[in-house]
């Protein structure tokens, strides 16, 4: 699937298993969350690891093993469903993780500054014509936003952040 | 008032924009229906039964002069000539075309309006006291904060794809006129032992389907930590918050089905986390820039009673009646607030034409120091009145039909479009309202029988908030006829409750003899006229209740 970072596609070589199938002897990949409680011990630690998350498991459930990962997959399941927005939100302010946080799902464009002000900075986007269209030639930039935006450092300037920098120049 | 700054202008403008492109997808084919539905609705855009419906945002209900011509001049342009104003301050437009909404949402980004989050999954438009600034009971003005929670949701990263729509609404006085059990989330503004200011805050009101009444979830909030624990709150539920039905995704559901104590846990933990506190900071240098604008109106120093004002009341009946019902205590001596009906006898409940609202902008400019207000009752407000010029408002007023004396009063009756115009409504509601306001049409009777709140809905989802009225009208669709479900005894006030069903319900020929004979049983049955018939229908039984409603004719 088309995959976008930092505002171009790229190569994916991450190897999403399925809970059902045999982990690949080698190459990065990304396992569900259950399985990297039960076997995640057992993988090399050199090898690059990834885990993804419904959108209904509990980001909490990371912490033991955020010093292993190197990705985080949320799933997007139709794209109203906004709960991966606080998971996203949460491993980066709270639990600190500093890896891939990747959307999946119905990734539309529409949701992408929504997306990028919480955290995410991949995108995995359907193989369908008129969705990557979208992705392509829509106009969505709002590049200010009313919340403090720590999450991304090159997101939109924070207003309020623009008020108190105005406020410094004018005194 | 509230003015935008360059970045608020900003702001709007960009979001035009995009929805401008929005709209430019859907209507080449890159946007499906589906795709496009969450996204117009965050835009205040509905498909309705005859055309798109187009709701702009009225921040807890104030307009300027200003904008209030541009409203006009957008119903005449775009719509038939008129607008209706809703439960929750805004304003709708039912006739808009799709291709004429970004050109619209232009026209209002140059008076500093927008239809952000009026519809939709998300933190909507936050109402407050109409009064707010004004009132004579108020302790604190709630309009900063407002603003302050405003700015906060607007297209906020995390909250905007909720599990279902989300209401705030403030009360700085201990009289909530504000339905504040009625929302999401209620935030009471008060003191505490040591004089410091706070909220209390409520979660989990809410109408539609499975009413109840919001809970008090801290009883004293210092007000610095309003933002961050609302986001604790708000991040509660987007995580845990049913969204496989949306009858059953509102955060009063996960309020019930976790038990209070058991949601208050939650939120006390993941506020405990602390990782908000950015938002605290904000609050601070933020907030003093934005009470600037909120500052008190240049009042003159008037006496309280001005001899001229008092012998017209004595001389002129009618004007005496307008008077006592829609005139309210102000704070500041010699000035009164002055409620403006949009409730003509056999009118739409809310409905006001171009001509009226540009007539409402001239007398807010003469007589009102700029400000309009919007009620959740439907009504209009001017906030600031010099007693003295209060004949002469009413005059104007009266002119343009805008001076019906009935505020509070039986004819004074909410009612959401229904059946009309919604694609959701089971029954009409609006020729409900026209036949109930007609039946009761006497001045004087209206004035015995004093404040009686009837709310009418045209379906469960209960826009017209009747499970809160003094007596509430359900319309329903009983194979294939409408039939009003009829309840008495709610309240959206500070002492609120959700009103009780009596029995079957009637036709819609039949409701204006049934409110007739619930009216009769209350002038016969209440102790004497200090006692209000929402005071009644709490003291006698259900049986008494029931008797009066069903009495033979």
């Amino acid at each position: 699937m088309p995959l976008l970072k930092k505002g171009v596609f790229v190569e994916d070589a991450w190897i999403f298993v399925a809970d059902d199938v045999p982990i690949p002897s080698k190459g990065p990949i990304v396992v569900g969350l259950d399985r990297l409680e039960a076997e995640g011990d057992a993988i090399a630690p050199a090898r690059r690891l990834g885990v993804r998350l419904k959108a209904g498991e509990r980001v909490e459930r990371l912490a033991p093993h955020l010093q292993r990962l190197d990705l985080v997959a949320l799933e997007f399941p139709v794209f109203s469903d906004g709960r991966a927005f606080s998971a996203a939100a949460m491993l980066r302010k709270r639990m600190g993780f500093a890896g891939e946080i990747r959307a999946t799902g119905q990734v539309r464009v529409d949701l992408h500054p929504f997306m990028r002000r919480t955290g995410f900075d991949a995108f995995q986007i359907e193989d369908d014509a008129r969705v990557l269209r979208s992705w392509r030639d829509a106009d969505i930039a709002v590049d200010l936003a009313y919340q403090p935006d720590d999450a991304t450092r090159d997101g939109p300037l924070p207003v309020w952040e623009a008020r108190r920098r105005h406020r410094r120049e004018a005194a | 008032m509230y003015r935008y700054d360059e970045f608020d202008h900003r702001f709007v403008r960009e979001r035009t924009a995009q929805f401008a492109d929005q709209v430019r997808r859907r209507l080449d084919g890159t946007l499906t229906e589906d795709e496009f539905k969450p996204l117009r609705l965050m835009n205040g855009l509905y498909l309705q039964l005859h055309a798109y419906m187009l709701r702009i945002a009225i921040p807890y209900g104030t307009l300027s002069a200003r904008q209030m011509r541009r409203l006009a001049d957008i119903a005449e342009r775009y719509d038939r000539g008129y607008g209706h104003f809703t439960t929750r301050q805004n304003i709708q437009f039912h006739w808009a075309q799709l291709k004429d909404v970004p050109e619209i949402l232009e026209k209002l980004a140059e008076v500093e309006m927008h239809a952000i989050q009026t519809s939709g999954n998300c933190i909507r438009n936050v109402t407050t006291d109409q009064w707010a600034g004004a009132a004579a009971d108020e302790i604190m003005d709630p309009r900063p904060w407002c603003e302050l929670l405003r700015q906060w949701s607007s297209l906020h990263p995390e909250f905007s794809f909720l599990p279902r729509k989300f209401k705030f609404a403030v009360t700085g006085a201990p009289n909530d006129r504000a339905v504040c059990r009625g929302h999401d989330i209620g935030l009471r503004m008060h003191t505490n032992e040591a004089g410091e200011p706070g909220f209390e805050v409520m979660v989990g009101g809410g109408l539609g389907r499975t009413p109840m009444l919001g809970k008090t979830v801290r009883d004293f909030l210092p007000v610095g930590e309003l933002l961050p624990y609302v986001t604790a709150i708000m991040r509660v539920y987007n995580r845990f918050g049913r969204r496989d039905n949306k009858f059953k995704a509102r955060v009063k559901i996960l309020v019930h089905d976790l038990g209070l104590d058991a949601f208050k846990t939650e939120v006390e933990a993941e506020y405990a986390k602390g990782d908000h506190e950015h938002e605290v900071e904000v609050s601070g240098d933020e907030l003093q820039r934005i009470r600037a604008y909120f500052a008190p109106p240049a009042y003159e120093d008037l006496p309280e009673r001005d001899p001229e004002h008092d012998r017209r009341v004595f001389q002129d009946k009618d004007f005496a009646q307008w008077v006592r019902a829609n005139v309210a205590k102000h704070k500041v001596q010699g000035y009164a607030i002055v409620n403006v009906s949009l409730k003509p006898i056999g009118g739409i409940p809310g409905d006001a034409s171009a001509e009226q609202m540009r007539a409402v902008a001239d007398l807010a400019e003469r007589y009102g120091k700029g400000e309009i207000r919007v009620t959740h009752e439907q009504n209009l407000v001017l906030p600031h009145v010099r007693r003295q010029d209060l004949h002469a408002l009413w005059q104007a007023l009266e002119r343009h039909d805008l001076a019906t004396p009935n505020l509070g009063l039986v004819t004074d009756i909410i009612a959401c479009p229904g059946l009309d115009y919604c694609a959701l409504a089971t029954a009409r509601s609006i020729p409900v309202a026209q036949a109930i306001s007609r039946r009761f049409e006497g001045v004087a009777r209206q004035d015995e029988i004093g404040e009686l709140k009837i709310k009418i809905s045209g379906c469960i989802n209960a826009c017209g908030h009747h499970h809160v009225g003094h007596i509430g009208i359900l319309g329903l669709d009983k194979q294939g006829k409408e039939f009003y479900q009829i309840t008495v005894g709610g309240s959206g006030a500070e002492d609120a409750a959700i009103g009780r069903i009596l029995g079957p319900g009637f036709a819609a020929e039949e409701v204006p003899d049934a409110i007739e004979r619930l009216v009769q049983g209350y002038l016969k049955g209440r102790n004497d006229r200090t006692e209000p018939f929402l005071a009644w229908t709490r003291r006698v039984g259900q049986q008494e209740l029931k008797e009066a409603l069903y009495a033979a004719a």
